[in-house]
């Protein structure tokens, strides 16, 4: 599983440079916001910056039709699966600290360490960048980046199906669906206690990641390359 | 060991192979205990396939020319030269002699049958 | 029994448009064999499912008695390959892209990789992309040998090579078999290719396999019959495996020419065919005839 990682890291290694670069230039700019950008929308883009990394190691491995090479060294498939999710929260993890880091150490910057480096904020950057892969992992795995466009595309699609259908109805029922979900973390958040629901999070987030590499596995083992 | 293979040539390759080792046996520029090349060696170096080498091999171990000795190799038969040469002349004998049956049924004189073989062979050479 | 390299049987593919149909065949350990046929026969899919890159529909595929889906990664520690599109990243460089590839095979051998790499004159710093496709299957060809592979998998290896380093390549794969135990299956659509390394030779068209037989054999046991439409007509079906005409009479291809000179005697020119001749004339229409006894379909 070490080797695949490494393969990856070697082949993508200045792409991925070249992306943390530019992620951090964007996140120095948006920590250093005169009014001060708010902790928690800091965490929030930071995390989706980083679901970058393993979607430019998909996109670069379809550009090159590269997961031929990858599949006809002596690893089996599931292995490349689950290295590549390992990676994907590795690659993860050290953004968001780096994006965190940056943040704080940016003589521009508003923001400060003891405000960032809270497991509240570093859960929440966490879970939108586990959210992102973890639904786009199985598709790019059995399209390749024609999955990611996939998911993108039909998800677009369907916000702006629903977001008609609402209009046209004149109901109310978008703001309805949000705020109940907003009312069901609150209640839930209310219930549990800070730790306990962060615990809770962290438990959602590994049955997501399990279910999707469980996908990814099944929808790689028939792919043809 | 020198052998040379013609692909005009009709006959099969593993048969020349076979007669002409055989012939550099009998002329005594293989002497015995020589190591051969490997079927593998052979072929690769002759640009044929190691299944005609192996025929080749087979076929000169058969008429016991040589002899090969598994995880060593392949050698020319401890076989008397002398005994070999003499084999090789019994060879020429028989084929005379039943030319010479033939020869005597068609009434063909002893210098009519002289003067054929010399024109062979001249025409041989 | 001798040990099999590579043994398919009843392997099925289905593409739109295309179908493997049924594919079985043997490379018995220590031989090469060469996989011929048009464009578009099927040669590079039989060489992605023995590599596990795409899924066969039914049938069975052993590499080395592995099992190429249950044990896809023990099977493809033993196999060097090499693609006719190799599948490189290319900004990256060859030294790199062997950094990364190397550590997979347990038995990588550096100094081997070293010398190769001088030898072929391959630039280790430049990226991929700066490299001919003859350079590019130099690079593949580095990286195939220098895992002590029990067998090289190699599809259209020759292509973009120049006609002097071809010849190279060719030798230098017979070679490697000196070191018993190493087997080769290369696919090719140059039929020269086959005449200088070759110890089977399968022929493939539309998806089917039409034969699998030793050089030896269809050298020295075929043959071409040419002459007269008549006299050649003349020839037992049985040992009619395919024709064409010509302006100046018929040509058949026999798989005993011995037999058919026998049978035909004077009336009719019999010579060796060449590999061209079998891949240009072989018919499919009598392979049934050819399937051993058991083995016969009916339709």
């Amino acid at each position: 599983m070490l080797k695949v990682m490494m393969k990856d890291l070697i082949m993508n290694r200045t792409a991925l440079v070249a992306n943390l670069f530019i992620m951090g230039g964007f996140l120095v700019f948006m920590s250093s916001w005169e009014e001060g950008a708010p902790v928690g929308t800091y965490a929030f883009f930071s995390g989706l910056m980083m679901a970058f990394g393993p979607v430019i190691i998909v996109t670069r491995e379809d550009k090159f039709k590269a997961m031929a090479l990858g599949c006809s060294l002596p690893v089996t498939r599931e292995t490349i699966v689950r290295s590549r999710y390992v990676l994907a929260i590795g690659l993860a993890v050290l953004g968001i600290l780096f994006a965190f880091s940056l943040a704080a150490l940016a003589p521009t910057s508003e923001l400060s360490a003891a405000e960032l480096f809270r497991p509240k904020i570093v859960l929440r950057a966490l879970s939108v960048t586990t959210l992102l892969f973890a639904l786009l992992l199985p598709f790019t795995f059995r399209f390749g980046a024609f999955g990611l466009i996939l998911v993108l595309a039909t998800s677009q699609v369907l916000g702006i199906v629903a977001l008609t259908m609402v209009k046209l109805t004149r109901s109310s029922v978008d703001k309805r669906f949000v705020d109940s979900i907003g009312r069901a973390v609150g209640s839930l958040y209310a219930r549990l206690g800070p730790v306990g629901f962060d615990l809770l999070l962290a438990a959602f987030l590994a049955a997501v990641l399990l279910a999707s590499y469980g996908l990814s596995v099944w929808a790689f083992k028939w792919r043809d390359l | 060991m020198r052998i040379l293979i013609s692909n005009s040539s009709p006959d099969p390759i593993y048969e020349q192979i076979v007669r002409q080792i055989k012939g550099q046996i009998i002329a005594g520029d293989l002497p015995e205990g020589a190591p051969l090349p490997s079927i593998r060696k052979l072929a690769h170096e002759l640009q044929i396939s190691v299944i005609t080498t192996k025929r080749a091999y087979e076929e000169l171990d058969k008429e016991g020319l040589i002899d090969t000795v598994g995880g060593k190799g392949t050698f020319v038969a401890s076989q008397n030269q002398e005994f070999m040469r003499e084999k090789r002349m019994k060879l020429v004998e028989n084929k005379l002699s039943e030319a010479l049956d033939d020869a005597r049924m068609l009434g063909v004189s002893y210098e009519e049958l002289g003067e054929m073989l010399r024109l062979l062979w001249e025409e041989e050479s | 029994m001798t040990e099999q390299a590579l043994h398919l049987s009843g392997v099925r593919k289905t593409f739109k448009g295309f179908t493997l149909n049924g594919v079985s065949f043997s490379l018995p350990k220590g031989y090469v064999m060469g996989l011929v046929g048009p464009n578009g026969a099927g040669k590079t899919t039989i060489i992605k499912l023995i590599m596990n890159l795409i899924a066969p529909e039914a049938g069975e595929i052993r590499i080395l008695g592995l099992d190429s889906r249950k044990q896809e990664a023990e099977a493809r520690a033993q196999i060097g390959f090499v693609y006719d599109v190799m599948p490189f990243y290319a900004d990256v460089s060859l030294r790199d892209t062997k950094r990364a590839m190397a550590p997979f095979y347990r038995k990588w051998n550096e100094s081997l990789f070293q010398e190769l790499a001088s030898t072929f004159d391959l630039p280790l710093k430049k990226k991929v992309k700066k490299l001919s496709q003859g350079m590019r299957t130099k690079f593949a060809l580095a990286l195939a040998l220098s895992h002590e592979a029990e067998l090289l998998i190699l599809d259209e290896p020759t292509t973009g090579l120049d006609p002097v380093f071809r010849r190279e390549l060719l030798h230098g794969l017979s070679g490697l078999l000196q070191d018993e135990g190493k087997s080769v299956l290369f696919s090719t659509h140059i039929t020269s290719d086959l005449e200088r390394i070759a110890d089977y030779v399968t022929f493939i068209r539309d998806g089917s396999i039409l034969l699998t037989e030793t050089r030896e054999e269809l050298r020295e046991v075929w043959g071409l019959v040419r002459g007269d439409e008549s006299s050649v007509s003349a020839l037992d079906s049985k040992l009619w495996r395919g024709s064409r005409r010509t302006p100046h009479g018929m040509d058949v291809l026999t798989s005993d020419a011995s037999a058919a000179r026998r049978a035909l005697g004077d009336t009719v020119v019999v010579e060796r065919a060449s590999f061209e001749d079998i891949v240009v004339l072989l018919e499919d229409a009598l392979l049934d005839d050819a399937l051993p006894d058991g083995e016969v379909h009916h339709a």
